[in-house]
Formats: C-alpha cells, sequence, structure tokens
C-alpha cells in the first residue's frame, strides 16, 4: 500500500517503508560485506534505486520481494568492481574486518565468532541465501521471486547450504573452536 | 534414500520457525537413527545460534541522507533522470548563520575545558584532592556541552526543510535527559509538524523517554490528533508495547469514527483486546 502511495507520487510514503527496512537491510549488507561504510552506502542506494524505479513497481508483486531483488542486483555490482578484495576476504578467515565485525557485533564471544566465520567461508549464492531466510526471515516463495527460481529449488539450495555450514561450523569448532 | 528425504524435511522445518515441532514420522525415523538425530540436534544448535546474532545499529549518516535524498526527490518529483547518487555529507555547521555561534560557543567551551584541565593537572601535585576539582569541572562543562547541543537541535527543529527537522530530532539520540524545552520542541513536532516523516522521527525520538509519566501523557494526548495512518498504528503499537491504559479512550474514539481507515480500526480493536 505504502509502496503504491509513492508509485502515484506520494513520495512521504517512502519514509515509513525506510523506517521499517533500512536495518534489514543494511545487516544484509554488512554480513555480506563485512564493512559498516559500504553497507550504509548500499543501503542508501537501494532506497536511491526505490525512488527512482518507482514507476515500475507492479501492484501485485510483494514490496519486501521487490526490495531484496535491488538489493541483491547492487551487492552483485558491488562485488564484480571489488572482487578482487573480496576473494582476498573469502579467502582469509582472520581479516581485519571479520574480526572487527565479530568483537563488535558478537561481544567477543568466540562462538559466536565461529558462526559468522563459517558463514563468510560459503560460497556467496549460498551465504546470500541463508542471510535472506534467516536472517530476514523471508519466506522461500518470496525467495522464489527474488531469485527467479521455483520454490522447490530454493528449498534444496537451503538445504545444501545449511549442510554445508553445518559441516564448517562444527568441523572448526572440533578443531579447536569453542562451539559446543 | 530415506534419510536423506528426512534431512531434506528436517530443513524446511525451519522456514520461519524458531522452534518447529518434529511430525511423528520424522520423530519415529530419529528414534532409530543416530546419524539423523545428531544432525537434528547440530541444526538445532546451528539455527539457535544464528537466531542469535544481533542486528547492528547503523549510524545517524543513514538517515539523514536518506531525508536529505527524499527531499531532493520531491523538490524535482518528475525530472527524468531521478535523484542524484550522491551521498550528502551532514551539513550541521553549514545551513544557518546561528549555528556558526553556537559553533564557536562549543568551540570555546572545548577549549576552556581543555585549559582547565591542564591547570588543574599541574595542580595534582601540590593540591590535595585536586581530582574532585578536575571532576566537578568536567561534570560542569560536560553539563553546558549538553544543554548546548540541546539548544541547537531545538533551534534547529523549526526549519523550514523537512530533512533538517529530521535530522535535528536525531541529534536527541545522543541525549541522556529530557530537557522540558527539548520535551516541548518534541511534543510540538510530534503533534504539528506537517511532514509526516517528522512526526515519525519524533515519536521515535519520544519513545526513549516512554518511562518518563510527562512523556506517557504527552503520546496518550497525540493519539487523536494524528491523522495519518501510520503514525495511529505505530502509537497504538507504542501504546500496547507500554501497557498504558489510557490510551484505551482514543482507541475506543478511532474504532467509533467513520473516517478511520480500515487497517487502523483492525489495530485499535486487537490493541483494545490488549490493554485489558
Amino acid at each position: 500500500m505504502l509502496m503504491l502511495a509513492v508509485k502515484n507520487g506520494t513520495l512521504d510514503s517512502l519514509g515509513p517503508l525506510f523506517e521499517r527496512y533500512h536495518v534489514k537491510l543494511f545487516n544484509f549488507f554488512l554480513r555480506l560485506t563485512s564493512n559498516r561504510e559500504t553497507s550504509e552506502d548500499l543501503t542508501q542506494s537501494v532506497f536511491q534505486r526505490i525512488l527512482r524505479f518507482r514507476h515500475t513497481y507492479k501492484e501485485n508483486y510483494p514490496f519486501r520481494a521487490w526490495m531484496y531483488r535491488m538489493a541483491r542486483n547492487l551487492h552483485a555490482d558491488h562485488y564484480r568492481k571489488h572482487k578482487r578484495s573480496m576473494e582476498t576476504f573469502d579467502e582469509s578467515h582472520h581479516a581485519e574486518d571479520s574480526e572487527q565485525l565479530a568483537v563488535d557485533a558478537m561481544e567477543n564471544k568466540e562462538r559466536k565468532q565461529n558462526l559468522l566465520e563459517a558463514l563468510h567461508r560459503l560460497p556467496l549464492e549460498q551465504r546470500e541465501l541463508l542471510l535472506l531466510s534467516r536472517f530476514e526471515g523471508l519466506k522461500y516463495d518470496e525467495i522464489s521471486q527474488i531469485k527467479g527460481i521455483t520454490v522447490a529449488a530454493i528449498k534444496v539450495r537451503v538445504h545444501r547450504a545449511m549442510a554445508r555450514l553445518r559441516e564448517i561450523y562444527f568441523e572448526s569448532s572440533e578443531n579447536g573452536g569453542n562451539a559446543q | 534414500m530415506k534419510c536423506e528425504k528426512i534431512s531434506r524435511q528436517m530443513t524446511a522445518l525451519w522456514e520461519n520457525s524458531q522452534e518447529p515441532s518434529l511430525p511423528e514420522d520424522v520423530r519415529r525415523h530419529l528414534g532409530q537413527c543416530e546419524s539423523c538425530r545428531e544432525e537434528w540436534e547440530q541444526l538445532s544448535v546451528l539455527m539457535a545460534e544464528l537466531d542469535a546474532v544481533e542486528e547492528v545499529q547503523p549510524s545517524t549518516r543513514l538517515r539523514e541522507n536518506f531525508y536529505s535524498m527524499l527531499d531532493n526527490a520531491k523538490a524535482a518529483p518528475e525530472s527524468g533522470s531521478g535523484p542524484k547518487n550522491t551521498l550528502i555529507e551532514p551539513t550541521i555547521w553549514k545551513f544557518t548563520p546561528w549555528a556558526g555561534s553556537i559553533a564557536a560557543g562549543l568551540a570555546l567551551l572545548l577549549a576552556g575545558f581543555w585549559i582547565g584541565s591542564q591547570q588543574t593537572d599541574s595542580l595534582v601535585e601540590s593540591v590535595p584532592q585536586p581530582k574532585t576539582v578536575a571532576a566537578q569541572e568536567l561534570e560542569s562543562l560536560q553539563g553546558q556541552i549538553e544543554s548546548m547541543k540541546e539548544m541547537m537541535a531545538v533551534y534547529m527543529m523549526e526549519q523550514r526543510s523537512a530533512s533538517k527537522r529530521i535530522q535535528a530530532v536525531g541529534y536527541t539520540d545522543e541525549m541522556s535527559k529530557l530537557s522540558p524545552d527539548l520535551f516541548e520542541a518534541l511534543r510540538q513536532r510530534l503533534n504539528q509538524d506537517d511532514n509526516v516523516n517528522v512526526r515519525l522521527a519524533s515519536l521515535n525520538a519520544l519513545t526513549r523517554f516512554a518511562h518518563q509519566e510527562n512523556v506517557r501523557a504527552a503520546l496518550v494526548d497525540s493519539l487523536p490528533r494524528q491523522i495519518h495512518p501510520v503514525m495511529q498504528i505505530m502509537l497504538i503499537d507504542l501504546m500496547v508495547g507500554i501497557d498504558e491504559k489510557r490510551a484505551r479512550e482514543p482507541m475506543q474514539q478511532l474504532l467509533n469514527s467513520a473516517i478511520t481507515p480500515l487497517e487502523v480500526k483492525d489495530k485499535a480493536l486487537r490493541g483494545l483486546g490488549q490493554l485489558l
């Protein structure tokens, strides 16, 4: 309803949408990039795109799925531009940013740091899928609309991603981590 | 094959659930299959860990930039290229002449504090109990800085630009106390601002002080004054959240009114049920 108002010219209605979603979006980007500044810029860019492309919003399309679709595209652009540095990050489980993020957000709890590190060891596609389904609380049919594949395929991929995460997480904890 | 199917089923149970219950057939299988049982236990631990990860709050810069962008877009809503893709830096020191004076005042205060602390340090060796003096000075100067910040926020809330007013409301996030002046300024923004986003920001700012009786009374009083459904819904949610029973009357009025939107009526009805 609010997005429809934005589309019809009541731009102020974007305010409540921003208030509702910006922290979620920021955290989505933060867990993908491990960089606060980049995540704030990407969050801002999502709302810029929503404004710019408001005329293309379709009434029957769920707003949240539309918004995360833009968020994914923006992150994909960002990832392409900064691939080299991000690959370095992905391969390094002890990168400074990763540690800083874990220290800030996880209140120095090594167990939670292990979890974040395990997440970062997943391939980007699997990490993104788990962020959408677990952290952002999206239903499989919403994710299926965002990614343009069937709900059945999403189920299979989430299952594989969870299996991989479980493997990494419990393997790392057995190798000296503090996880349960 | 059976285990693989059970395994997929177990993962799917966690879709939008924090404590899924196991269907009977899965439960029976787990009773007989140790590896699937271990998988379920690991999955449960992992999901609990994932759910325990706290959200990180972005800086206030994000909100300020968003509302600046929205203002720009409103100024030229139909321009083909849309809003510019630039992030606007906070302009706290630039936009009004009095802001410059306040900035200068703050700088003087800080300089005074620094000189004072240097002198106090040099007295440490000769005067007994010098730390008490320093602590008192520090406290007094901190108080003065806080009140200057507050004065600045109150003045800025009168700005013509809605984004500046939102920015001003945002500055109150850093304040530990709600002075009468600041309270009055926020109350006015909440009830009288012609921009719903400023009203929304003021509501968020006042929510932090909802444990104070004067703030609670002002919030109850604000409900019948709000005409935007978003404000009505947010206020009803808040009233229920802080268990403020005085809000029952304005909620009942909203319910009885012919012009109240349906979704607000629905919210009010549920709220009334919760505020018994």
